[in-house]
């Protein structure tokens, strides 16, 4: 099964994939919310995965791998990304949740990095975790260091990408149109109709329809 | 680099203007100059400045010229070195 967080600060989903009560958490934005869930149902956390560097992915990343000690996969560039202030995006944290929220804090959130993922990769990676296979895939353009997480070839989780209504945005520090239509754009295309997708934001869905991947 | 050529450079480089668009140029007076290109232009400033600007000022922060006035209150001084 595949459980969603929601954060309602910025709006971000985190995604726990369970099986046999092993989990594996994809972009973990609000720690006590994660940790009451896998409490509650008794989960075991195996691994973190990451679909970009933004602050709002990685709220949590830390706090969760402080306590559960689990290693996080990652593009090498959103690695890097997760290190730096000024890439990860989070010095805007308030102006993010001011124009997402209309929520106005009196001091301003804290610019914070986290460390390096422990296991990275270039272009994709594949593996395999409790019978479900998986792939990840660079998808650069939103952010240097995108990425879409595949599982079993009929669910993709697709970060900043193919949100519902919402067309891609490449104007964020470290964003590249040119080279999210050259490549990324082309990608997304490519993705079958009946694909469950889960979104970075907004709610999940089923591609039905030949649409927000390449909305303008 | 002056402190004014800084600032210039900073909405040059974010919101892809020219120097002689800066008077008078506003938040929302150009497409560029949205909510994204705000975020961006003030981390950048932020950055470039080596301040943190309290959030209403960073909503304050509507035009060229009122974003002298707001660095001015976090001891930027751009006027005077005109």
């Amino acid at each position: 099964m595949v459980a969603t967080i929601t954060s309602e600060n910025t709006g971000s989903n985190c995604y726990l994939i369970e099986e046999q009560k092993k989990v594996l958490i994809i972009d973990p934005n609000q720690p006590d919310k994660i940790f009451r869930l896998m409490e509650s149902c008794g989960w075991e956390p195996q691994g973190i995965l990451l679909t970009h560097e933004h602050f709002d992915h990685i709220e949590g990343l830390e706090e969760i791998r402080k306590k559960y000690r689990i290693p996080v996969t990652a593009s090498r560039s959103c690695s890097e990304g997760i290190q730096d202030e000024k890439r990860n995006l989070s010095s805007i944290y308030d102006m993010f949740v001011w124009y997402q929220c209309g929520k106005m804090w009196e001091r301003r959130h804290p610019a914070f990095v986290c460390g390096p993922a422990e296991n990275t990769f270039e272009e994709s990676y594949e593996f395999s975790w409790q019978g479900h296979r998986f792939f990840m895939k660079k998808m650069p353009g939103h952010s240097a260091g995108s990425a879409v997480i595949g599982m079993d070839d009929g669910f993709l989780f697709t970060g900043d990408y193919m949100i519902q209504g919402a067309a891609v945005i490449t104007r964020f520090y470290g964003g590249d149109e040119k080279v999210y239509r050259a490549y990324t754009k082309k990608y997304l295309e490519t993705i079958p109709l009946g694909m469950f997708i889960y979104p970075g934001h907004g709610q999940p869905y089923i591609y039905t329809k030949k649409r927000s991947a390449y909305e303008e | 680099m002056t402190n004014l050529e800084k600032y210039n450079k900073a909405f040059i480089r974010n919101l892809g203007v020219k120097k002689e668009d800066l008077p008078g140029l506003k938040y929302r007076g150009i497409p560029q100059w949205d909510s994204i290109g705000h975020m961006d232009l003030m981390a950048d400033l932020e950055g470039e400045f080596e301040i943190r600007m309290d959030t209403p000022d960073v909503l304050a922060f509507t035009s060229y010229e009122k974003g002298k006035e707001i660095l001015a209150a976090y001891g930027v001084e751009l006027e005077e070195q005109e």
